[in-house]
């Protein structure tokens, strides 16, 4: 299965036409397909936060969107997230896991551990629930989360693991 | 220099049926001036202002856009500069209020103030128009071309600090369902 083509497909039929991006190495196995794919409006940001105030307009001017993005970036978007969640606004968000290194020996462990740790907690704390999205059996969470986030009026996200990829930090 | 209430009964003058996003400074008044169902506060995340009206902006490409921004609140979110000159939507006007201060924080000035310029920043960030006004009377004259050219558009209004007030929020929940349900196929404006 060509996974970023089949996630890109069950976007669409979520009625998902719209996908709000800041590009990611863990969901780089999907940009090639949905820069390709004539039927989404990609749009590019600098920043998450930004992306998520973008998603919140095209969803008031009655687009569907999915915002795509690392779960640092979703650390960084607090503010942003806690907006949606009160003002109740359906978003689909592919996040990827970024995994980074463990400290090095010799120094003092982290007290939080590695980003994924903590990803789903931090999400749930706004009320975000999430399904994973790293096999082909899970491309069908992608219609999972289009029904719930239109039902229940929450941002609903799909978490993306990079096994491979170690920043080299 | 205007004061932002002029500056804002201005716009008001000019609007027609256009959305507009307001934050911050413009929360104070522009609600009374100009009110309607395609007005939205943007009040809950500070700096995001430009990027719902982005967002907006692309999904009512038929609608006219205006974001009453403040200049504190658009340092929040400078990369905001560079998306919209990439999407270059032609109904947008991003409109920045600059008095220099956090108005409603406590008034203190905004870090390197007068080193900066918000219009170089947007000219730099690729913005094909940004225009900067601080005489009235030149706004009210400029203010028919900027809202029927060809966007995107960038207008600095260089406005006096006013004093600081308690902040006047209508319900911005309330204005997004009215805002969401406005923008439908078939809405009829009462």
């Amino acid at each position: 299965m060509d996974r970023g083509k089949a996630i890109c497909d069950e976007l669409k039929k979520a009625g998902i036409n719209h996908l709000v991006w800041l590009t990611c190495s863990a969901t780089h196995f999907m940009h090639k397909s949905m820069l390709s794919d004539p039927d989404f409006k990609v749009i590019p940001v600098c920043r998450e936060a930004e992306g998520v105030g973008i998603c919140v307009g095209l969803h008031l001017g009655g687009k569907r969107t999915a915002l795509i993005v690392e779960n640092a970036g979703i650390f960084d978007s607090g503010n942003g997230l806690s907006w949606v969640a009160a003002w109740e606004i359906p978003m689909v968000m592919i996040v990827g896991y970024i995994r980074r290194p463990p400290v090095p020996a010799g120094l003092p462990p982290s007290r939080l551990g590695l980003n994924r740790d903590y990803t789903e907690s931090f999400l749930s704390f706004f009320g975000i629930n999430s399904y994973p999205l790293d096999s082909d059996e899970d491309v069908k969470n992608v219609a999972l989360a289009g029904a719930e986030t239109q039902r229940t009026r929450q941002p609903v996200a799909l978490l993306v693991t990079d096994e491979t990829y170690v920043p080299n930090m | 220099m205007m004061k932002r209430v002029e500056a804002l009964k201005a716009i008001a003058d000019f609007r027609t049926d256009a959305i507009v996003v307001f934050t911050m400074g413009a929360m104070q008044e522009w609600d009374q001036i100009s009110p309607g169902p395609f007005n939205l506060q943007s009040s809950q995340a500070m700096g995001y202002a430009s990027s719902v009206g982005l967002g907006l902006a692309i999904a009512c490409p038929d609608k006219k856009v205006i974001v009453l921004d403040g200049d504190g609140s658009l340092l929040m979110n400078l990369g905001i500069l560079v998306t919209i000159a990439n999407e270059a939507p032609k109904n947008f006007i991003h409109v920045v209020l600059e008095n220099g201060i956090y108005e409603i924080a406590g008034q203190e000035p905004l870090p390197g103030i007068g080193k900066f310029s918000l219009r170089g920043l947007a000219l730099a960030a690729g913005a094909p128009k940004a225009y900067e006004i601080d005489d009235l009377r030149e706004l009210r004259e400029q203010l028919p071309t900027l809202m029927s050219e060809s966007g995107p558009i960038f207008l600095g209004i260089k406005t006096e600090p006013g004093p600081r007030e308690p902040v006047r929020k209508g319900s911005a929940v309330e204005m997004a369902r009215t805002l969401e349900k406005a923008l439908q196929p078939g809405y009829v404006v009462k």
